[in-house]
């Protein structure tokens, strides 16, 4: 993880169009976009494809990014990519709950034809709703702090803070059970 | 992967929580984190890495290629914007120029120029007008009595002048 000043660099670097500053920035931030991705879908096929998307879309998108803290507008803009995935299959699918239930059923297959693929943890996950398991997530793998992380969602601390006292919770004794 | 704001968990909860809730909820989320680094999501393949550096590279040259596009219509459109204000500009100033002609020659009783005016008309017309200014130049002589005790001569004559001028102009 580079620290602050070359992180900027490469944002500016980024921003000027230069393609190895992309390059160092997918470097940078892939394997836990990937983590993010693949924690919300629990399928690799389509966390490939959202992570592609997600790149290729910071080409045109750098622009807006005026400065503040990277991870929260990165992460941001991975949920937006997220959720166009999922409202996309909700048109071709016909609702967001029937894509919800193909996506567990998706995962479900995949646990079937190989079990190592779906860890425990992510088998619990999808049994959290969407909000929760993407705080989760969004926690483990983006780093924000909890401040950072309610103003990315609009909402106040407090809440941010309980939701994921919650969920974690429910995580763990799922696990133990 | 460890969290930057670990150290603070406990003390953040405890701004919302009694200190048992927030120690039990910093343990919470200490565990839910072991849980994730026992079992980490898989890392994207690096050909799948390699893949997106490719598809940056390209949509980067399309940006490219599309900003410079742009570009050429903007200045395009710039000039062509330039050209026409210049060609507005230029007959506006052409208009202006006419105008101003007309206005340095306005139109007085002293400026009428009886030539520019009768040189269309008929010859007949311009006669006329050479013999009615001849006429005014006599009645002016009378009135200044110019031709001394001939008045009633004068007068006389004139009268006949005014008659033949009556006769011949509505001859035509």
């Amino acid at each position: 993880m580079p620290d602050n000043s070359d992180l900027i660099k490469i944002i500016n670097g980024c921003k000027n169009g230069n393609a190895e500053c992309f390059s160092q920035l997918i470097d940078i931030y892939a394997n836990r976009c990937y983590g993010y991705f693949y924690r919300l879908t629990g399928n690799r096929d389509i966390s490939d494809d959202l992570l592609s998307e997600l790149f290729v879309k910071l080409v045109t998108k750098i622009g807006s990014y005026k400065g503040g803290i990277f991870e929260s507008w990165l992460f941001k803009t991975a949920s937006n990519v997220f959720y166009d995935h999922l409202r996309g299959k909700q048109r071709y699918k016909g609702s967001l709950a029937a894509q919800t239930k193909w996506l567990e059923s998706e995962t479900a297959k995949n646990g079937a034809r190989n079990d190592e693929q779906i860890d425990k943890v992510q088998a619990q996950l999808n049994k959290l709703d969407e909000d929760t398991k993407e705080l989760i997530t969004l926690h483990y793998y983006s780093q924000l702090t909890f401040k950072e992380m309610a103003q990315m969602r609009s909402e106040p601390i407090g809440t941010t803070l309980s939701k994921l006292h919650r969920g974690l919770q429910k995580l763990r004794q799922m696990m133990e059970s | 992967m460890s969290n930057k704001n670990e150290e603070n968990l406990k003390d953040l909860f405890e701004r919302f929580f009694d200190p048992e809730q927030a120690q039990r909820a910093a343990q919470d989320i200490d565990k839910a984190h072991q849980l994730f680094q026992k079992y980490p999501a898989p890392q994207p393949h690096p050909s799948l890495i390699a893949g997106i550096k490719a598809e940056v590279k390209n949509e980067l040259l399309r940006e490219k290629t599309v900003s410079f596009r742009a570009m050429i219509y903007k200045t395009a459109a710039v000039a062509a914007v330039v050209v026409i204000s210049i060609t507005i500009g230029v007959k506006l100033l052409e208009k202006k120029t006419n105008i101003e002609k007309t206005v340095i020659s306005p139109i007085t009783s002293g400026t009428i120029d009886k030539n520019s005016y009768f040189a269309a008309d008929d010859n007949n017309l311009e006669i006329l007008f050479a013999e009615a200014e001849q006429i005014g130049d006599e009645i002016m002589a009378l009135q200044l009595n110019e031709n001394g005790d001939n008045e009633y001569g004068d007068v006389t004559e004139l009268e006949m002048n005014f008659t033949e001028i009556k006769g011949d102009f509505w001859k035509g």
